[in-house]
């Protein structure tokens, strides 16, 4: 039998927890902005932001599905150790879907929630390689406009995969449906919420 | 953090780290779906639901050791709630508090928005009776929910079209409803309508909490909040004839405070951070 | 210049040292203490359990006490402790047919297996204030075979086999809907808020927790033809249950102790059933200790909102589920009621400020009319 070595999570579970958390909040409500998310290592191919996410976020009550270079028994034992979530291969029930950029599932099999109740729809996770709020070379620079956004914010992404580029533009869920989108990049986040209206420069 | 601060055998912020992440996934939503009411798993606090359960468990959720909270009821940091609702989180998390707005980080508040605009990085945290801004036309959630689905809100505006026609007035002075983000009507909760164009375009986070009902929802900074109000019948705010007899202020929101039994009244600021700043800029030396 | 009274903490603190003392009464009375609310208020303490959600005898006794016997305030206080609990598991289902009966009766039957128990119940006596009980004195033990009604039947109050289920008699002989286990895993109101129309799991653990008060008043209407469904009290039980669980790391189940509980199954109008039976219907009520007023009352109203399962037409409030669901907990009702006593001057001011507006304006319209 292997045995799967254990890692850190968080230092101290309350207040990392609470400051990964806030985090999210800024960069959910404000979406562009760059955010630290520097409150655990790694866990192997997991920057340290897609990590901290995870342990802020995840327990028993959520469905976690993991893209195929994450879907290790290293990190799947891992997050289950951490927080108890319970990992799904069925994409249409999973609350949270981590990926790396180049690994991204169909889209239109995430979870959307209703009409009724759009709260129930999927939070996407997507590790890219990098992100800055200037122009980095080889990056797809956004422009950024919506709620949380006083007139309009830049945003650069270097690896953002096309079929994201053409949801985000496209967006062919109409609101109040859409994904909400973490990207995660060594140890800093952003997101784009549904209601982010992007352009591509 | 002051340890000897933490009553003994109680979390950080008296909730379990399990609801306050229930209560974060919660918020990350509210905030990508604004002015929605997202349902959650309220729990009993150690106060009355009605008393501001939502607003503290939400700001349970949010805070850190590093904010400055301010918690004002009615505008005042003084009233017995405010003063009881402060001591609690003083206890059980260690955290500065403040009565100063600038000061603040996180406002928790009943009733009122502070006078002084608010700044971005600051959150403010509403305590919400009833978050269902049509639930005084229909009782049923079930048709509520259906009808914010359908963005159908003919009813909202046919009562407030009776309202003019019965008072010559839109006859709501608190918990005016706004639109927000050109989309979903929302309760602002019952602050006086005179705060309602502070809503609009803050720099600052706002999120609701609402205990009893189970529902969390959220204005991002920087997003549209318009009354609802028609063509011939503009949305205005309350004035006062009067200025405060502390500070002589003609722009705050004045609360009516009875002198005699005949009736006298003056009128004071509600708010009493900015009525006491006001003060001690007068009594400068020029 | 007028200062506004405001409270600060010195004004709270004063009113809780008040408080206390009206609790505490005439010092000249020894102090109650909390196993004597335990052992000599138990119906008290069972409301408490039942509505506070929490099976401890011992801190429903200590809430009792400390609310000065105002249990909506008691059940508050249990409320409010549970939500520092830690989750360790969850037990399995509990077989109430497995219970050590204490009282044991069927309104369907003269006599069936198992007896007719007694046991302790009000039933019977007759309400007369019983002035011996002001002279503190010993109250004599009734003896055992006094206790049981059916003299054919063996009278021990507790009785050590299973007794079988009424309504299970009637489901054998197929005159009796079947609860049926959908393998379903059971709403949890206290995580999740419940959305309507909800599921029965979740309409039972709210009717569980509901004011006996709100839901005694419901049931009662529903006889009185709002919402009738025709009840009989098929079986009430009382007594002592096992509460067993499988911890993940043994795989095997292990009793961790027993509770009291009561349990009311009611017997209610047959109706046709989509499967073209013709069957009679059943309401269920439950909660802990002994109360049984409540688990009869939560049984009528667990059946008055089963209206959409047999196509009855929904025009009473105990048949409205959304607005029994929404109103049964005191913990909700006597929050939102008693937050009235906050103050509200802001938005008061905001109404008084229109209202005069909208007097001032039809004053000068009505001086125009005049000139």
């Amino acid at each position: 039998m292997n045995s799967i070595a254990l890692q850190a999570g968080f230092k101290d579970a309350v207040t990392d927890a609470q400051q990964v958390f806030r985090s999210l909040l800024k960069v959910m409500s404000e979406p562009g902005v760059i955010e630290q998310l520097d409150q655990s290592g790694a866990l192997e191919t997991l920057c340290p932001a897609a990590f901290s996410t995870c342990l802020a976020l995840l327990d028993s009550t959520t469905r976690i599905w993991l893209a195929e270079s994450f879907n290790s028994d290293s990190v799947s034992k891992n997050l289950s150790f951490h927080t108890g979530c319970h990992l799904t291969r069925d994409l249409s029930e999973a609350d949270f879907v981590l990926c790396r950029a180049d690994q991204l599932p169909a889209l239109d099999q995430l979870k959307l929630g209703s009409a009724e109740y759009p709260d129930r729809g999927c939070t996407l996770l997507v590790q890219v390689a990098q992100l800055s709020d200037m122009a980095l070379p080889g990056a797809t620079q956004l422009t950024l406009q919506g709620p949380g956004i006083p007139d309009q914010r830049s945003l650069s992404v270097v690896s953002l995969p096309t079929t994201l580029i053409s949801y985000l533009t496209a967006r062919p869920d109409p609101f109040p449906l859409g994904l909400d989108i973490v990207l995660l990049a060594d140890n800093v986040a952003t997101a784009i919420p549904r209601t982010t209206r992007v352009e591509v420069n | 953090m002051n340890p000897q601060t933490i009553r003994e055998g109680y979390n950080f912020a008296y909730l379990d780290e399990q609801t306050k992440r229930m209560i974060r996934r919660a918020l990350l939503k509210a905030v990508a779906i604004p002015g929605y009411q997202v349902p959650f798993g309220g729990r009993e606090m150690p106060m009355p639901y009605g008393w501001g359960t939502g607003g503290m468990q939400v700001t349970a959720a949010v805070i850190g050791q590093n904010d400055c909270l301010k918690v004002i009821d009615q505008g005042a940091d003084d009233t017995t709630n405010a003063v009881s609702i402060r001591a609690f989180f003083r206890d059980l998390t260690g955290v500065k508090t403040t009565e100063r707005t600038e000061e603040a980080t996180l406002i928790q508040t009943r009733h009122r928005i502070p006078e002084k605009p608010l700044q971005a990085g600051q959150v403010l945290v509403y305590q919400v009776p009833i978050p269902e801004p049509l639930r005084f036309i229909e009782p049923s959630e079930v048709e509520t929910r259906k009808m914010h689905a359908l963005e159908d809100y003919g009813v909202m505006h046919i009562k407030l079209y009776e309202d003019i026609a019965q008072f010559g007035h839109i006859a709501t002075a608190y918990a005016y409803p706004v639109l927000v983000n050109g989309r979903y009507v929302m309760d602002p909760s019952p602050i006086p309508k005179f705060d309602n164009p502070k809503m609009d375009n803050s720099p600052a986070l706002q999120l609701f909490g609402a205990g009893r009902e189970k529902r969390i929802y959220a204005i991002p900074p920087y997003t549209d909040v318009k009354s609802l109000d028609f063509e011939d019948h503009p949305f205005e705010v309350q004035t006062w004839k009067q200025c405060c007899a502390i500070c002589g202020s003609t722009e705050s929101f004045l609360d009516e405070v009875i002198m005699d039994d005949q009736g006298a009244h003056e009128f004071i600021c509600s708010d009493t951070d900015y009525c006491r700043e006001r003060m001690a800029s007068q009594e400068m030396p020029v | 210049m007028y200062v506004a009274v405001k409270g600060g903490e010195k004004a709270i603190r004063a009113a809780h040292e008040l408080l206390a003392k009206v609790r505490r009464g005439d010092t000249r009375e020894a102090e109650l203490s909390v196993s004597q609310v335990e052992q000599q208020l138990p119906l008290a303490v069972a409301r408490v359990m039942t509505e506070g959600a929490v099976y401890d005898p011992e801190l429903a006794a200590l809430a009792i006490k400390q609310s000065a016997g105002d249990l909506v305030e008691a059940i508050f206080l249990l409320r409010a402790y549970k939500t520092t609990l830690n989750r360790f598991g969850i037990c399995e289902p509990i077989n109430t047919e497995g219970m050590q009966i204490e009282r044991r009766i069927s309104a369907t039957y003269k006599d069936l297996p198992g007896g007719q128990v007694l046991g302790p119940t009000f039933d019977y006596t007759h309400r007369l204030l019983d002035f011996s009980l002001m002279a503190e004195g010993e109250i004599s033990e009734p003896s055992v075979a006094d206790i049981g009604s059916s003299a054919e039947m063996p009278a021990d109050p507790v009785s050590v086999e299973p007794v079988s289920k009424v309504l299970e008699i009637l489901e054998r002989e197929h005159l009796m809907v079947s609860e049926t286990d959908h393998q379903r895993e059971p709403s949890d109101i206290t995580r999740d808020p419940i959305t309507y129309p909800a599921d029965r799991s979740a309409r039972l653990q709210s009717l569980v927790q509901g004011d006996e008060g709100f839901l005694l008043a419901l049931g009662y209407s529903t006889q009185r033809g709002y919402g009738r469904n025709h009840p009989f009290a098929g079986e009430i039980r009382i007594g002592e249950v096992e509460v067993s669980i499988v911890p993940e790391e043994l795989g095997f189940e292990i009793e961790i102790g027993t509770i009291q509980m009561t349990e009311c199954e009611m017997v209610n109008g047959f109706t046709r059933h989509r499967d073209g039976e013709v069957k009679f219907t059943r309401g269920y009520g439950v909660g802990f200790g002994q109360c049984e007023r409540k688990a009869m009352a939560m049984a009528l109203v667990d059946r008055s909102l089963q209206a959409a399962d047999y196509d009855e037409e929904v025009v009473s409030p105990a048949q409205q589920e959304e607005f029994v669901l929404s109103h049964c907990d005191n913990v909700e009702a006597a929050g939102f009621v008693s937050h009235l006593k906050l103050p509200h001057y802001v938005d008061f001011q905001s109404e008084l400020e229109l209202l005069r507006r909208i007097r001032a304006a039809e004053q000068s319209d009505s001086a125009k009319e005049t000139n």
